[in-house]
């Protein structure tokens, strides 16, 4: 929600100048924020600026007809327009935002923030709105203590980091003249993964059946850890003729002597675009963090050794989410 | 190990759904939605406060206007009415302007100009739909306020000031608050606070602010069209139209010693000019070539004494400032005591101002000029009958002196009447008087008494002003009113002026002791004046130095009282850059305390929450390793999970309590209490247990 002073097209710039020197002077914020006064913005509104030319009016003729008790109105409604810039800056500094949530997504789906604006004083606060900077919310009061949670649900569309949106907490208690504003930053990286590839389903299970299928005996201790690219005259029976029959895609099946944990290996991967291996391996991972076995990434250029558990999952996920494409064409 | 990505995406929220809810909120609308009942009474009580003032002197359509829009305003919306679209609207607007243009003949001027504020401010009600609308009623039932003080502002339009500037607040506050009302008591808690904030402020902005002198632009009119006052001119009845008047013309406070009521001679226009019937000024551009008085400080002679005083003069549209008879030193500035010792303002008195001024009481005085032929001047073939007469009693006295107590004699003898209703008289009107009707008020003496004298040859003139007064024993000054309006004469005799007063010898008590004494005994007289009741008349003279202080020192207050508050503060003859150096000083000042007062922390209750969560990283920052300031709670219980495993499972159970706690809504006071306690009892050793590191192995 932007000031209404600033919200005309007259002053976007203004306003982006004000958003951008705050940043500079702030820089980004932690989880939890405490609006000192410091970090207070004020402005009046369109509404107070309509009223200062009427004061200023009545001011002109008081001084015309040398008229006190003009002079005396004129100059208690300035006091109290005056009076009620402290009285707005009061009713904001010293709140607390909080940003919580904000666990990662996979991208096609919303993540969900919420924000906790809390009250920590005795004193009750009036009026605050808070939200995206660039979008009006209602305003409600906050008695001594109380706090009010906003959950914003933000789209995705791509994998990697998406900035958290500055966020703008305001006030026009008491009278409506003026705007009081704080931007925050928050700092907190909120991760998307990239898309599981479904199209594609190339993982343990069916692999397993088509081995059984074809007769083949598993040789000795070797066990299958995934599928790669065939090589010239490939064994017929390593073929993975399940996974062709879905996807058109040839693809071995390997086997590694027992290690007990299997390698995800982008350059295993027939896809050529780089974000669709991105999406196999996402799936590849799910499948084998279900499967509960240890498991390796491989990326060009970056190694997640072998392993087990949720936080290792959530490890090679925001790997495969962060992972810098180019480094995948520099090592070929 | 991990790498930035130059592919991050940071889309924008395309969507975003808002569940913003506070304990014990009222559900929020969005801002700016429709004017909810309660704050449409707020407006209406503004607008009541704001117009009442105006209702004896606007066209009653204007009134009626408002109300049928108020109406119109409410039945929408509590019973769902319509209200009219844009195009009804812009004709309504047509067409009151018209009715104000067609009421009053123009658009300008106080009456016409506040008619045209109520209509405007009719048609704004029909239109209050947004936070922005409700306030622009606001503004206009302000400046509306502010023009009715252009009628008014005696002590009666205080409480007005106050009820408007409260209402208004109160009017301002609940209009901003789209989500619903405040209770009248904590609006009206909220309210008094800005204004006790705010008035010191108002208070330093009213003393401190720079008070120009004079106006800018032409005066309308003001508001009551026949303002009563002295004039530059005398016809017979015109003072007695005057004497009709208990309106206050000024007020006077002696320092020290105060005159009797017979010396109490409030001297104004000097009229030379006779045309046989009227009395008139000299011309300004005549007056102006009198050797101006400057410097003119008579010594007062042995016996003579010295007033001084203080009068309070209300806004008359004239000149003179009325001083005690003859002036000897005056502190009203822009004025000059002219060769006629006329005390006169460069520019007619149009506001309330209050000048003090030293005299003497002397009934015989010498002009900077010699009397001239206007002051011999009879009209030709006017009153020939009072001329004769003059003649012949001339012819018998002995003197000047002689003669002129002669006429006294007449007056006082022969049956002249002292009355507020003398018959109208014709074309020759000393004639008329004094062979006629023998029934007059006080112009009627002076003027046949002037003209008796300048038929014997003696230069003489008429004076209007005001005599006596009444004195208000409950604050110590004198009252004096429109019936104090008085005319006398002046007699040239051996080099200088001299006071006759016919009016003295016909109705004495009229010098002595006022109208009210001298008039009693004439049946018909009933004066508009005080109650007859003794305590009426106390109550009415209380009221009355109430109005005088607050003359005095609110409402006389301009450019002269801002310099004095300004010397008496050490401020040598201050120019207006200094008034107004001292008043941003004096502002900047309060508002830098303010300031100051507003950056103070505010009284934070602590949260025993958030208190044992940072003891906890407290311990945890010494023992293990500190929390980054931008790392989460969670975050930072897994790193610290990672580094200590002996200690990974208690942290990361207390982490996820403390967000629970702190977080998933209210939760029971007890929670926090073992949460607290559950920080203070864990044990942080500085290294692993052996056994619990190989326990962590296994």
């Amino acid at each position: 929600m932007t000031p209404p002073l600033l919200k005309s097209q007259r002053w976007r710039p203004l306003q982006r100048f004000i958003q951008k020197w705050a940043r500079r002077r702030q820089g980004s914020d932690g989880d939890v924020v405490e609006l000192h006064a410091g970090r207070v913005y004020i402005l009046p509104t369109r509404s107070g600026v309509v009223f200062g030319l009427v004061f200023f009016t009545m001011l002109l003729g008081a001084l015309n007809y040398s008229n006190n008790m003009g002079f005396a109105l004129a100059f208690l409604l300035t006091a109290i327009a005056v009076v009620s810039i402290h009285h707005c800056q009061r009713n904001l500094a010293g709140l607390r935002l909080s940003v919580s949530g904000c666990e990662p997504v996979f991208a096609g789906q919303n993540m969900e923030c919420t924000i906790y604006v809390t009250n920590p004083g005795r004193v009750a606060r009036w009026q605050i709105a808070a939200g995206p900077s660039a979008e009006r919310t209602p305003a409600v009061d906050l008695p001594g203590g109380g706090s009010a949670g906003l959950t914003l649900r933000l789209a995705t569309d791509r994998r990697g980091r998406l900035r958290c949106p500055e966020l703008r907490v305001s006030t026009r208690h008491p009278l409506g003249l003026f705007e009081c504003w704080a931007l925050i930053y928050p700092q907190r990286e909120l991760l998307v993964y990239p898309t599981p590839a479904t199209s594609v389903a190339v993982h343990r299970p069916p692999a397993d059946n088509d081995l059984d299928s074809a007769g083949e005996v598993t040789r000795g201790t070797e066990e299958f850890v995934g599928l790669r690219p065939p090589a010239p005259g490939e064994s017929l029976a390593r073929i993975a003729w399940k996974a062709w029959a879905r996807s058109g895609v040839l693809l071995a099946k390997d086997y590694r002597s027992g290690s007990g944990s299997a390698w995800l290996d982008w350059s295993a991967l027939p896809a050529t675009d780089p974000e669709e291996r991105l999406s196999l391996l996402t799936q590849l991972v799910i499948d084998a963090e279900a499967e509960g076995q240890p498991f390796g990434l491989r990326l060009p250029g970056i190694e997640m050794p072998p392993k087990s558990g949720r936080e290792h999952f959530h490890r090679c996920l925001a790997l495969l989410a962060t992972y810098d494409v180019t480094l995948a064409i520099h090592a070929h | 190990m991990r790498t930035e990505s130059a592919s991050a995406a940071a889309s924008c929220p395309q969507e975003s759904t808002h569940s913003w809810e506070a304990p014990g909120a009222a559900s929020a609308g969005p801002r700016g939605s429709a004017t909810s009942l309660g704050q449409l009474a707020w407006l209406t009580l503004l607008i009541a406060v704001a117009v009442g003032p105006h209702a004896g002197s606007i066209h009653p359509w204007v009134i009626a206007a408002l109300g049928a829009s108020l109406c119109w305003r409410l039945g929408a919306a509590r019973l769902g009415w319509q209200l009219p679209g844009r195009l009804l609207r812009a004709g309504l607007t047509i067409l009151c302007s018209i009715g104000v243009l067609f009421t009053y003949r123009r658009i300008s001027g106080l009456d016409a100009g506040s008619a045209l504020l109520i209509v405007m401010l009719a048609l704004k009600l029909l239109e209050t739909h947004s936070t922005r609308d409700r306030s622009i009623v606001i503004l206009i039932a302000c400046f509306v306020l502010f023009a009715s003080f252009l009628r008014e502002q005696s002590v009666a339009s205080v409480p007005q000031l106050a009820a408007g500037v409260v209402v208004a607040t109160l009017a301002l506050l609940q209009s901003a608050r789209p989500s619903g009302l405040l209770t009248p008591l904590r609006a009206l808690q909220m309210s008094g606070r800005l204004l006790l904030h705010a008035l010191p402020l108002a208070l330093a902005l009213f003393l401190l602010f720079p008070r120009l002198p004079g106006p800018f632009w032409a005066l309308p009119a003001p508001g009551g069209s026949g303002r009563t006052g002295l004039s530059d001119q005398m016809s017979p009845g015109d003072i007695t139209s005057l004497a009709q008047s208990d309106e206050v013309a000024f007020r006077v406070r002696f320092n020290g010693p105060e005159p009797v009521p017979a010396e109490l001679y409030w001297r104004g226009p000097v009229l030379e000019r006779f045309d046989g019937r009227r009395w008139r000024t000299l011309p300004d551009s005549l007056r102006d070539q009198l050797p101006i008085l400057r410097n003119y400080a008579p010594a007062p002679r042995p016996g003579q004494r010295v007033f001084s005083y203080e009068i309070t003069l209300e806004p008359n549209q004239q000149r003179w400032l009325l001083p005690l008879e003859t002036p000897v030193s005056w502190s009203a500035p822009d004025s000059r005591l002219a060769g006629t010792l006329e005390l006169l303002r460069s520019r007619p008195l149009d506001r309330r101002i209050a000048w003090s001024g030293q005299s003497v009481v002397t009934g015989r005085f010498r002009d900077s000029a010699q009397p001239s032929r206007l002051n011999r001047d009879l009209a030709t073939n006017t009153n020939p009958r009072a001329r004769a007469l003059a003649l012949e009693l001339r012819a018998a006295a002995g003197s000047d002196e002689d003669y002129l107590q002669r006429l006294l004699q007449m007056f006082r003898d022969q049956p002249f009447f002292y009355t507020l209703q003398p018959p109208a008289l014709g074309e020759q009107p000393v004639d008329e008087f004094l062979f006629g009707t023998r029934a007059g008020f006080c112009e009627h003496y002076a003027s046949a008494f002037a003209v008796l004298a300048r038929a014997a040859g003696l230069p003489a003139r008429v004076v209007a002003g005001y005599q006596g007064g009444e004195r208000n024993p409950v604050a110590d000054y004198w009252i004096v009113r429109q019936s104090d309006a008085h005319a006398w004469t002046e007699i040239w005799l051996a080099g200088q002026w001299v006071r006759y007063d016919p009016t003295a010898a016909v109705a004495p008590e009229r010098i002595e002791n006022g109208l009210d004494a001298a008039l009693p005994a004439l049946a018909g007289n009933s004066l508009p004046l005080l109650g007859t009741g003794a305590w009426l008349q106390k109550l009415a003279l209380n009221w009355d130095a109430v109005n005088a202080t607050w003359d005095r020192w609110v409402l006389a207050f301009g450019p002269d009282q801002q310099s004095a508050l300004l010397e008496g503060l050490g401020l040598k003859s201050p120019s207006l850059r200094d008034i107004a150096l001292v008043c941003a000083a004096t502002v900047s000042a309060v508002l830098l305390l303010f300031t100051w007062l507003g950056m103070r922390p505010t009284t934070v209750t602590p949260d025993p929450v958030e208190e044992a969560w940072q003891r906890l990283c407290r311990k945890l920052g010494k023992r293990v390793r500190p929390r980054a300031p931008t790392e989460s709670a969670a975050d930072y219980a897994t790193a610290v999970a990672a580094l200590r495993p002996d200690l990974g499972p208690q942290v990361q159970a207390l982490a996820a309590t403390y967000l629970r706690l702190r977080y998933d809504g209210p939760s029971p006071p007890a929670d926090a209490k073992s949460f607290a306690r559950l920080v203070r009892e864990l044990p942080v050793p500085l290294a692993p247990a052996r056994g619990s590191v190989a326990r962590a192995r296994k």
